[in-house]
């Protein structure tokens, strides 16, 4: 059966720890908004909406303060659905509006704005179901936040899987990134060298994140894979010194029946364990529900999103891969089908060095420099906004309008594509060559 | 509306609503990249690292230690930490943001060109294999005069 740790009790509690870490992640990203210009680490393809807001303290202020007092109100109880879906959208526009200017997603303040979608959605569904006050919707709305949030760990477990496999099993990775993260000598270097311990944290990892899967499933679920993930969480801190607060804060209330523990520390008699019971959706309100996750999904996949915002440039860029080989790094005069001195959409190709990876193109225009790098698909783990079949097309730091180059980058592209007919650039070979 | 009794239908009902929402964030996630609160959570998720780095500070005697132990940072020219100097066959793992965030730190503990004693900013690199560390070396970035906080 279904059910939550907050059955039979006022979720009150439950949703004060929400708006409490709203709150907190509202004014942690209000004040580096405040701060915040966009310069060369902005992200291109950012849509204007999020462009307007960085470094302009007095919107920074209001758009912080209504979504605390959205938070506040949610924490009330009444007119949940209209406070949560307002402080939903404040963290959204607080969010995106600083990650189109910083070039990072700050992930760890995403559970806040996961739980609010859930709880939102969750609502819905109890309303469509019948429920007629806020007190029987968030029966739903739990059940449904605590889902997304363990569903954010099953995201992350699938990202792994889907990029490298054999990366992850064999704790290769985890020791690089826990070489990067943390300071120099001491317990990091001893990891390092510890390539077994490694291989059994990372599987340790997977394995803690899968549990995300079934983390909405029940009271003991939610107990289990709650203290599960929460273990997770500050191991990360410890090992890698990356902080997850408001995960592990969410966890900690969506886990354990905090109403009971409460009540038997006060020496109270125990909460009767009834709870208001919603009939099942309609069959017409379960295809209504059907066709609008459907049409939300399709959107997300094939609609008129701004990709390269969503997708290749708005990956945070850890674990890029620095540097160009001394040795390899070469300025040629042909490499595949570029030649110095041809045009794409009005830039010239001023120079091209080739590399052990693809190459690098700087082109002009007037006084306007760009630098476009090509390196073949999949080889950085990476997507980027000049994506063709066959190789990773992505630009340099600029103050370049996207608008500007855009054209320019989707030519060279189509230029390697065409040349690539069986769809794999062949930049060894082009490489070669131009030694 | 009642209290108490679960039928089955409406605990199917629940498990319908948690199993819809959790797919549903998968795919549109998968499908969209990242979208606040949509995210597939791909901060460690590159391709298979075999190696590290990160910028220390490297004092006279070839002491290694963070940069945040030093103050009063004057280089000439100014790094930049983006690691273009350390050009390495292969190339390595680096974590940017935490570049970024060294190089926040040195432009706000900048210091007199005349003041503290000679640190070389490098960037250690460490070549990874199945047994543990292969090798490790150091890249000088830019030599630099600093103090010790």
């Amino acid at each position: 059966m279904i059910t939550s740790p907050w059955s039979g009790a006022s979720r009150t509690g439950l949703r004060a720890v929400i708006a409490l870490v709203v709150s907190f992640d509202a004014a942690v990203l209000g004040s580096l908004l405040a701060k915040a210009s966009l310069g060369a680490t902005s992200l291109a393809g950012r849509p204007a909406l999020l462009t307007w807001l960085p470094g302009k303290t007095w919107a920074v202020t209001l758009v912080t303060g209504g979504t605390v007092v959205a938070a506040l109100l949610f924490a009330r109880g009444r007119r949940q659905m209209l406070w949560c879906g307002l402080a939903l959208v404040g963290l959204a526009w607080s969010s995106e509006s600083l990650t189109s200017a910083m070039g990072n997603p700050y992930r760890n303040q995403f559970a806040a704005g996961v739980v609010l979608l859930g709880w939102l959605l969750g609502a819905v569904h109890a309303r469509a179901c019948g429920a007629r006050s806020d007190r029987e919707r968030e029966v739903h709305a739990d059940l449904a936040a605590a889902a997304l949030l363990g569903a954010t760990y099953v995201a992350a477990l699938t990202s792994k899987l889907l990029a490298s496999v054999d990366g992850w099993f064999d704790g290769t990775s985890l020791r690089a990134v826990q070489l990067a993260q943390r300071p120099i000598g001491g317990v990091a270097e001893w990891f390092a060298a510890s390539p077994r311990l490694a291989t059994a944290l990372t599987v340790l990892t997977l394995a803690t994140q899968a549990s995300g899967l079934v983390y909405g499933l029940g009271v003991r679920a939610r107990a289990l894979c709650g203290t599960v993930l929460i273990g997770f969480h500050v191991g990360v801190y410890a090992l890698l010194g990356v902080p997850y607060l408001e995960n592990t804060v969410l966890l900690a209330a969506f886990s354990y029946p905090w109403p009971r523990l409460v009540r038997r520390l006060r020496g109270l008699p125990p909460i009767d364990d009834v709870e208001a019971v919603m009939p099942p959706l309609a069959p017409r309100g379960q295809l209504v529900a059907v066709a609008a996750a459907v049409t939300v999904v399709a959107l997300a996949r094939w609609g008129p999103v701004p990709r390269v915002y969503t997708g290749a440039a708005h990956a945070p860029g850890e674990g890029r891969h620095a540097a160009r080989p001394d040795a390899l790094v070469k300025s040629v005069h042909e490499w595949g089908p570029l030649r110095v001195g041809s045009t794409f959409a009005g830039w010239r190709l001023a120079e091209l060095r080739t590399e052990a990876r693809g190459a690098t193109l700087d082109l002009v225009r007037a006084d306007r420099h760009l630098s476009l790098r090509v390196e073949a698909r999949g080889s950085s783990g990476r997507a980027g906004p000049f994506d063709v079949r066959s190789a990773s097309v992505t630009h340099g730091a600029t103050d370049l309008p996207f608008a500007e180059f855009a054209g320019a980058g989707a030519a060279v592209a189509r230029a390697i594509d065409d040349a690539s007919p069986d769809g794999s650039a062949h930049l060894d070979a082009w490489w070669s060559a131009a030694r | 509306m009642h209290e108490g009794s679960d039928s089955g239908a409406a605990a199917r009902s629940r498990l319908g609503l948690v199993l819809g929402v959790v797919g549903a964030y998968l795919a549109t996630a998968f499908g969209l990249g990242n979208l606040y609160p949509f995210s597939v959570f791909d901060m460690y998720a590159g391709d298979k690292a075999s190696s590290a780095s990160r910028v220390v500070a490297r004092d006279a005697e070839g002491h290694l230690d963070e940069v945040r132990a030093w103050t009063g940072w004057s280089c000439d020219p100014w790094p930049r930490l983006d690691l273009d100097a350390c050009q390495r066959e292969p190339p390595f793992y680096v974590v940017p943001y935490i570049n970024r965030e060294h190089e926040q730190y040195l432009s706000e503990h900048r210091g007199s060109p005349d003041g503290g004693e000679v640190v070389d900013l490098v960037a250690k690199v460490w070549w990874l294999d199945a047994s543990g560390v292969r090798s490790a070396e150091t890249c000088v970035i830019a030599s630099c005069r600093a103090r010790r906080r």
